[in-house]
């Protein structure tokens, strides 16, 4: 199994390979080029992190704007996490205020509106360890560091992700 | 040749490895809590963890601190104590951060670096015959970071020209840099003069005068101590009880200041100036039991080069 740090840089690598663009991500470990978008707690007033989340990657590619979670094995603790931002409509609009006060759109070229943001936005678990299959989110094993890897989509029929070929 | 990239963590090991073909045969290590790594690693993780360590044959010819944040205002000593260490043992340091960038969330603007913290760099440079060099990471027309790879080729050619030299301290890259701070330095405090001046929280005062004004703190043995430098540098830090047990950014920020005003040689005690942190709202006894002088702890960076610390009831005599 690989460590964290690696299983980021595998899907780092595999997402470029696979024709997405990096838009935000926040390492494990220390620091690297991307953008750190936060999504402040709602709750929140005031300054602090206290409850916002961080995803560790976010990626775009034909219109789907997906969350990455990374972690050295499958993680049901993120599963939730992701599925409860993702159900979170307040959320998801704060997240892609975050997107657009960073012009990372802008910036990588990608025209998106916050409601197609909002249609567009998935979730995903990238890990090293035994492929489990999830009803609605996206999974990707990473093999190396390097990002071989492959996806292993949803249970449940996602006309968006089921694009997604494995090379 | 034997390289070894002792690293805080894979990532930024990798991205080391990656900006000379020099490094590509290099051995990545993580570094490991202190009392875990090579002795010489050890030391050079004492006062705090740099982010890339690199050994040549066993010595360490290279310190890299990188971050993303621009240190700005009161947060300019955040990562300084972990530089600090690597000049005392005269190993080239580089500092890779942005110098001007957005600052994101309620209050959005761009942020700019404390060029005290360059002035800082070239006063260690001088007084342990050491490169410390600030590099910039640029940004783009909207001040957000370059992220295309293009951010590391200043890195990349100091980095590669060092390595090229043979590790020589005198390197043609590590001189220019020091050129460009100088000249960003001059640019900078031409347009902000406050910057030449200590911040509001810092005071210079003359020794005599402030151990009368805050007289009944000073016992007579540790006022005359201090009385051997005619002028201290006083640093309040108006930390509360219930938010001291704390280093950052406050004992980085205290070396700063050290090498600004008060240092003249290599060691703690090489002064011109007394360094006096001053505490108002904590009591000796409430500080003591908080932020121990525990050598297997961070709090013991409070202790590491300040003449005194003054509490609100007593003080504490360091050096």
């Amino acid at each position: 199994m690989l460590s964290e740090d690696l299983v980021y840089l595998g899907t780092k690598a595999f997402l470029k390979a696979h024709g997405w663009t990096l838009l935000a991500g926040q390492p494990p470990n220390g620091c690297n080029s991307l953008p750190v978008v936060e999504i402040k707690c709602p709750e929140r007033k005031g300054i602090g992190s206290l409850g916002a989340y961080k995803p560790d990657l976010i990626a775009a590619r034909d219109g789907i704007f997906l969350l990455v979670e990374c972690k050295p094995d499958h993680s049901v603790r993120d599963a939730i996490k992701l599925a409860d931002i993702l159900a979170s409509g307040e959320r998801v609009n704060l997240l892609y205020a975050e997107i657009c006060q960073r012009k990372l759109l802008e910036r990588k070229g990608i025209e998106c509106n916050a409601m197609r943001f909002s249609a567009g936005i998935r979730g995903a678990l990238a890990h090293s360890g035994s492929p489990q299959r999830q009803e609605h989110l996206l999974s990707i094993i990473i093999n190396t560091p390097e990002g071989e890897g492959y996806y292993v989509l949803p249970s449940a029929h996602d006309h968006m992700l089921s694009c997604l070929k494995n090379a | 040749m034997s390289l070894e990239v002792f690293c805080d963590n894979e990532i930024e090991g990798r991205w080391f490895k990656s900006l000379c073909s020099a490094f590509s045969a290099g051995r990545l290590k993580k570094i490991s809590s202190r009392g875990g790594n090579p002795i010489v690693i050890d030391n050079l993780v004492a006062y705090d963890r740099p982010d890339i360590i690199l050994l040549c044959d066993g010595i360490p010819v290279l310190v890299i601190e990188k971050t993303r944040e621009v240190p700005t205002g009161h947060n300019v000593g955040q990562r300084f104590a972990r530089l600090v260490k690597s000049a005392e043992m005269q190993v080239p340091t580089i500092a890779f951060f942005p110098f001007d960038a957005m600052k994101h969330g309620d209050y959005q603007n761009i942020c700019n670096l404390n060029i005290r913290l360059l002035a800082a760099f070239s006063k260690m440079t001088q007084i342990h015959r050491t490169p410390i060099v600030a590099v910039n990471w640029p940004v783009d027309a909207y001040h957000e970071l370059v992220d295309d790879g293009t951010e590391d080729r200043d890195m990349a050619k100091i980095v590669g020209d060092y390595t090229r030299s043979g590790y020589s301290h005198d390197c043609s890259a590590f001189a220019a840099q020091q050129d460009l701070m100088k000249r960003e330095y001059a640019r900078r405090l031409k347009a902000y003069p406050a910057y030449k001046k200590p911040p509001k929280s810092v005071r210079v005062v003359n020794t005599g005068d402030f151990i009368d004004e805050t007289r009944g703190l000073w016992t007579s043995s540790n006022a005359s101590s201090l009385l051997k430098r005619g002028r201290s540098v006083v640093y309040t830090i108006s930390m509360t009880p219930a938010k001291c047990r704390r280093e950052d950014p406050y004992t980085g920020t205290q070396f700063i200041y050290d090498y600004l005003w008060c240092r003249n040689g290599p060691k703690p005690e090489n002064k011109s100036s007394n360094l006096i942190l001053h505490f108002p709202q904590i009591t000796s006894k409430f500080w003591t039991k908080k932020n121990p002088n525990d050598a297997g702890r961070k709090s013991c960076n409070w202790y590491l080069t300040a003449n005194a610390l003054l509490f609100s009831d007593a003080a504490m005599i360091l050096r």
